[in-house]
């Protein structure tokens, strides 16, 4: 059992230290002690502003450097990829706990379509734009999903507009069509996923599949869903 | 007597809720009920799936007994 963190960027970079606290200080039967980093980026001048790390380094290798002399009880992976079709298995297990904080759809798409796969899982996906975004929680236990997979009220995620991003000059597609992004926000993002997997480790209901919230207004709304 | 008050329609998109009375609700569209929530919700021209107590709806349904609305927003995509 693992723990499996997909996304290093402005969400992901910012819930790896917490994360890796919460499981070190979290004395439970579902608590993993074996921690994946999963990015095939490096970290950008351009993002300082809202990413931990320095420029030009791979996120993997950086986050994990910084992380191993905190939390020497954990072991703590690097794999620097970009999850696909391909590979996705490989890499995501049954049992396993993944944490998504990637930056597009089609990678949310893949990740979820595998977990339909496995008998027992659970998948915290966080997404945002510049001032709102969206937890969603998709669980299955004993092959049956407790919550919806992230696809199932979400077309956005079923068809993806955009490509993955090992799809050549996708990356610079998806950066010349999107909105700029806010340190509180990613913060908030990272904030409400660690909070889930909280919930999970200590074997309480998640109460809900997806969880809204925006930071104009000050709210934050979660919503049940039915599998 | 105190009169008995009605559960008002809850109608959300995201992250924002507004209340209606049944009244107000009832024989309306769903696309009727968009119009009326459109500034509340920011929902005007975004072609977004409705739910009514969960389940899928076409935006010529008519409510009645409905308790919630919901218009799914997209989640985010950055991260």
């Amino acid at each position: 059992m693992s723990i499996v963190l997909i996304g290093l960027g402005g969400i992901g970079s910012h819930l790896a230290e917490p994360l890796c606290r919460t499981l070190v200080y979290t004395n439970t039967p579902r608590t993993p002690h074996r921690v994946v980093l999963i990015d095939g980026d490096t970290y950008e001048e351009k993002n300082g502003e809202r990413q931990r790390s320095q420029a030009h380094l791979r996120k993997t290798n950086a986050t994990k450097e910084s992380l191993v002399s905190l939390f020497p009880t954990l072991r703590i992976e690097e794999r620097t990829l970009f999850i696909n079709r391909d590979n996705v298995y490989v890499h995501l297990h049954n049992n396993d706990i993944i944490l998504l904080a990637v930056d597009n759809h089609a990678t949310r798409k893949i990740v979820s379509d595998h977990v339909r796969t496995l008998q027992n899982a659970i998948l915290i996906s966080g997404g945002n734009e510049e001032f709102d975004g969206a937890i969603q929680v998709y669980e299955r236990e004993n092959g049956i999903d407790l919550t919806p997979p992230l696809t199932k009220f979400h077309p956005e995620i079923e068809h993806p507009k955009n490509n993955h991003p090992e799809t050549p000059g996708c990356m610079a597609l998806i950066e010349t069509g999107s909105s700029p992004q806010l340190l509180t926000v990613n913060f908030m993002m990272a904030a409400l996923m660690l909070n889930a997997l909280t919930l999970w480790l200590h074997e309480k209901q998640i109460p809900y599949a997806d969880q809204y919230f925006d930071l104009t207004k000050g709210i934050v709304s979660p919503i049940k869903r039915n599998p | 007597m105190a009169a008995t008050m009605e559960k008002p329609v809850r109608v959300t998109s995201g992250a924002t809720s507004i209340e209606f009375a049944r009244s107000s609700v009832a024989g309306k569209t769903v696309d009727d009920i968009k119009k009326l929530a459109q500034d509340a919700l920011n929902v005007g021209s975004d072609k977004l799936v409705a739910y009514a107590d969960g389940k899928e709806v076409k935006s010529n349904f008519v409510l009645e007994q409905v308790d919630t609305l919901e218009f799914v927003k997209p989640v985010g995509e950055k991260g």
